[in-house]
């Protein structure tokens, strides 16, 4: 049986720069995004007091990435220390999820570096009770405790390499669980459409054109992503199907960076020093001892209790509710959260458009209905002023939000999903409600004089107006 | 009863059989963890490329007055008449069964509404421009597919800097 290993007997520190490296560029993307991204200026699930306290006080979530990117760094320059390890790991977790509950999305690709870092972990404290001990005839103290050094080193290298070949081995089982050999190259196109930008018109651009206009491409690139994807687990067997299959994962995550525009430097940064054979490139290979003895007791120890803290992980994984919490938390119709609480740049706070709420006439208009009354199965849950031509009627219901427009209807205006006199209602959001609750808006409305500046809709999408 | 001594090994054959069975062991782990929570960081069940329809796919872009169409972060002083109605995702009430879309990139227009929010400004400057969700329809993987623009917003915005 001989080793999977690219680095032999050679010194790990840079397979350990390379997570650090890897993790550092995930928490600081992490944490800018958490702030500053636009996407995330949305409604979202409430985070709950840890993660909500975190998004929402800056100079906390500051702290907590310094101090994670200072204990990765401390772990990536210094021998194997699973305590530094785990601290590191939790601090990411933390910056992780308090990304994931305040903008309402996963980031899969941020993953790598963190499983990376678990399998490193739990290999340093399998080789911390194995005890291996290196020996040689004619080695010194000095080289035997290199050795053992090193040998840990292997082990953790080992479990590191399993994690990151579980991130790709999962990807593979999802795709052939949900469509096997279905899986065709129009998710390829629909990824190459939905993440290049229309006005790029650079040579990149044009070979993703290229691509996506030649179905049979698309298909071979998908059939391709099976292939490595699945076959990623060889690289647990041996040293050349290792190499083997770094390059053809290095090329997969290129492919994408080039045509989809899909940047993921950290991804190629660790398959490719982990999986490649760096240390025979540079000149740089070791001797290793001759033997090595490992205690019988430690073995079955622990196995013992790599096998019970699997076992006892993978059954709170499934016997656990943290499934059916991870949805909750992205549903904003559930649990809603207002984002305010988070402070955020200034100038978005002074240019974002706020809706007034309704004054005195417009409620003296409404008659009855104010915020808290129920619209069909709804319920009202804000009401503006007079607003850029409209009055706004916000309806909360079991589908989520709707936002209602109260414009003055005329010949020439936009085509309204319901109208009352000289009315008309429109909605924004879902298309299962908006309809229904506009009906119900525009049959309760007055028929009296509007408040002054109720204008006609005449913008905005029009129905027979798709142009190809 | 006394224990023997552990006896030396081969140390390439010793290690190379722990290694695998360390990472079989984190392997199986991380796939029964991964299925079992579904996401919770650092494990997932990494489904995001099966889920959806594809046979349709959409981007949310400028059209300005020539015609031409650009990415929506290259203008700026946005004024949209609707824009503090629109929600997410934003769905015209009244358009064409072609422009209906189904499981829509959640992120990309989150990011192209939010950005005209962002940049928003009190009153009309600059250009017509036209907010587009342009929408690529792909019944067969064989077939090439279609593409239609389908207008969202209506507003006036500055073209900031050069366009590429």
């Amino acid at each position: 049986m001989t080793s999977a290993t690219l680095w032999g007997w050679s010194d790990r520190r840079p397979l350990r720069i390379a997570i650090a490296c890897a993790a550092t560029f995930d928490c600081i993307w992490l944490a800018y995004m958490t702030r500053f991204d636009v996407a995330n200026d949305w409604q979202h699930a409430d985070p709950g007091p840890v993660f909500g306290t975190l998004a929402a006080v800056p100079g906390l979530h500051l702290a907590v990435a310094l101090a994670c990117i200072g204990a990765l760094w401390r772990f990536a320059l210094r021998p194997t220390n699973w305590v530094t390890g785990s601290l590191a790991l939790g601090l990411l977790f933390l910056i992780y999820e308090t990304n994931a509950f305040a903008t309402g999305f996963v980031m899969p690709e941020m993953h790598l570096a963190g499983s990376a870092l678990v399998g490193w972990v739990v290999g340093a404290l399998v080789a911390k009770g194995l005890q291996p001990v290196p020996a040689d005839s004619l080695a010194t103290p000095q080289q035997i405790e290199i050795w053992r050094e090193t040998s840990h080193d292997r082990l953790a290298e080992a479990g590191a390499v399993a994690a990151m070949v579980a991130n790709y081995a999962i990807a593979a089982a999802s795709k052939w669980m949900a469509a096997g050999v279905q899986w065709d190259g129009r998710i390829i196109r629909r990824l190459l459409f939905a993440f290049r930008e229309v006005d790029d018109n650079s040579r990149l651009a044009s070979i993703a054109d290229f691509i996506a206009s030649h179905p049979w491409l698309p298909d071979m690139l998908a059939g391709g992503t099976l292939v490595i994807q699945t076959g990623s687990v060889l690289m647990l067997y041996s040293a050349g199907l290792r190499q083997l299959w770094g390059i053809l994962l290095v090329s997969m995550h290129l492919t994408m960076t080039l045509t989809a525009g899909v940047m993921d430097p950290q991804l190629i940064l660790l398959v490719a020093l982990f999986c490649l054979p760096w240390p025979k490139w540079l000149r740089r290979e070791k001797a290793g001892p001759a033997t090595i003895t490992v205690s019988a007791d430690h073995t079955r120890r622990s196995q013992l209790l790599l096998w019970g803290a699997a076992a006892t992980l993978a059954a709170a994984a499934w016997l656990l509710p943290i499934r059916q919490a991870m949805t909750v938390r992205f549903d904003v119709s559930q649990t809603p959260w207002d984002r305010s609480k988070i402070s955020k740049a200034p100038h978005r706070k002074a240019n974002a458009p706020v809706r007034p709420p309704a004054g005195p006439e417009v409620r003296a208009w409404l008659g009855g209905l104010a915020v808290g009354s129920t619209l069909a199965d709804g319920e009202i849950v804000f009401i503006s002023n007079l607003f850029d031509g409209a009055i706004h009627v916000d309806v909360r219901g079991p589908t989520g939000l709707v936002q209602l427009r109260i414009h003055r209807s005329a010949a020439g205006g936009r085509p309204a999903p319901a109208t009352s006199g000289a009315f008309a209602v429109y909605y924004s959001g879902s298309a299962a409600d908006g309809p229904r609750w506009a009906r119900a808006l525009a049959d309760r409305l007055p028929l009296g004089a509007a408040p002054n500046g109720l204008a006609v809709l005449l913008f905005g999408p029009k129905q027979g107006t798709v142009g190809k | 009863m006394p224990q023997s001594p552990p006896q030396p090994s081969n140390a390439a054959q010793t290690l190379a059989g722990l290694e695998r069975w360390i990472g079989c062991v984190v392997l199986l782990t991380f796939a029964a963890v991964g299925y079992g929570v579904h996401h919770l960081f650092p494990f997932y069940a990494f489904d995001m490329f099966t889920r959806g329809d594809s046979t349709q796919s959409e981007r949310i872009a400028a059209r300005l007055a020539d015609g031409s169409l650009v990415e929506v972060k290259r203008l700026r002083n946005w004024h949209c008449p609707t824009l503090a109605a629109v929600g997410l995702p934003p769905v015209p009430s009244d358009s064409s069964a072609k422009c209906q879309v189904r499981d829509l990139m959640d992120s990309q227009d989150r990011r192209a509404i939010g950005l005209i929010r962002q940049h928003a400004a009190a009153s009309a400057v600059g250009q017509r421009v036209e907010v587009v969700r342009r929408v690529w329809r792909m019944p067969t993987a064989q077939r090439p597919g279609e593409l239609f623009n389908c207008p969202l917003l209506d507003c006036t915005a500055d073209i900031q800097g050069g366009l590429p």
